[in-house]
């Protein structure tokens, strides 16, 4: 991460100056700060709200009906997690939120998971395998309902639109399971040297 | 569609509240004080990730890039670059496609995918890794990146099959 930061700020600072818009730079450098706060405001406030929504849901044992919906396959793709570790609850209520579209709603879901497995792993300043996993499947977003774009495709006055939706959850299935497939190679790799 | 989803959502877990006497208003408080700790936490690291796409942005480097290649899929190549780093960059991408080329075009449709397929890596890393404390991320990234490439690389596939 480190170095990539460093990267991407020197390559903008050279290109820029080179570019001579020395000034926009210096004036975005300084709305940073503002423009964190906004984005903060905007998604933290949500995230904060359906925190409490879903601390609700953890109290009335909702999010252990989810778990039941998946628990197969989850504890067999996070199998460093104990099987009847509520880390396994969160995993699968996020996945269930990514997967009808809820967006923000399921961060708070996200974020109680990475603690959790954090709690159990051994190294608390290092990066467990299964949280690696959960990223991976995060970030290859597997979804039923593409919502956003839909709605800004409807905007477009798009004619091709409702059809992409099957291809799209068809993708991102695929790319979801190629992408834990090699995410597990590769941490098997690790772990053997 | 989804705010429907989401009403029901929310009704339906307090109503399973209400059902297993949990006492919602407690919890719900007791959420949100996490929720805030969480949110928190995340300042610093959001701010960091914040300067640095600012910076990239104002630049100009990637349309300097873009310019220069002067091929039909160059707007897409900085898209597919673009993704792991920022959602928002990629939607505003996605949205030029559109006006530039019709938004049934092929262009657009890849535009549509490469940006639905995955998400921003970096953010995702920056944002849940510095709100829990994880400061050595290891593998996470190259394990990211290659989901993100995966992605885009399904992306190409389907829409060259199917329009």
């Amino acid at each position: 991460m480190n170095y990539i930061w460093i990267g991407l700020i020197i390559i903008s600072l050279i290109f820029g100056v080179l570019n001579g818009n020395l000034e926009e730079m210096l004036e975005v450098m300084l709305s940073a700060p503002k423009d964190t706060l906004e984005l903060l405001l905007k998604v933290g406030g949500m995230i904060i709200f359906y925190s409490g929504i879903f601390k609700i849901a953890v109290d009335s044992g909702v999010i252990k009906i989810f778990s039941k919906l998946f628990s197969k396959v989850i504890k067999k793709i996070f199998s460093n997690i104990p099987s009847d570790h509520i880390a396994i609850d969160y995993i699968s209520a996020n996945i269930v939120s990514n997967l009808l579209g809820l967006g923000i709603a399921s961060a708070p879901m996200a974020i109680k998971a990475y603690e959790e497995m954090k709690k159990i792993n051994n190294n608390k300043d290092t990066i467990s395998s299964s949280m690696i996993i959960f990223l991976v499947i995060n970030v290859a977003s597997f979804t039923l309902f593409p919502v956003t774009v839909i709605s800004i495709r409807e905007v477009y006055l798009a004619k091709i639109n409702i059809q992409i939706i099957p291809l799209l959850i068809i993708v991102t299935f695929i790319n979801t399971l190629l992408s834990v497939f090699f995410t597990k190679i590769v941490l098997r790799k690790k772990n053997d040297e | 569609m989804s705010n429907l989803f989401l009403f029901i959502f929310i009704f339906a877990i307090i109503v399973t509240g209400i059902v297993k006497k949990v006492n919602c208003y407690e919890s719900f408080i007791q959420g949100v004080k996490d929720g805030m700790k969480n949110v928190v936490n995340m300042f610093s690291f959001v701010l960091a990730f914040v300067i640095a796409i600012n910076l990239l942005n104002s630049s100009h480097l990637l349309e300097y890039i873009s310019s220069k290649l002067n091929f039909k899929y160059c707007d897409l190549l900085i898209q597919a670059i673009v993704r792991p780093f920022s959602s928002s960059s990629s939607l505003s991408i996605m949205l030029k496609n559109y006006e530039k080329y019709g938004v049934d075009s092929k262009i657009s449709l890849l535009s549509t995918f490469i940006h639905t397929v995955s998400d921003s890596t970096f953010y995702m890393i920056s944002f849940y890794f510095g709100c829990i404390g994880i400061k050595n991320t290891g593998k996470a990234l190259v394990c990211g990146l290659v989901t993100n490439i995966i992605g885009i690389v399904l992306s190409f596939l389907v829409v060259m099959i199917f329009f």
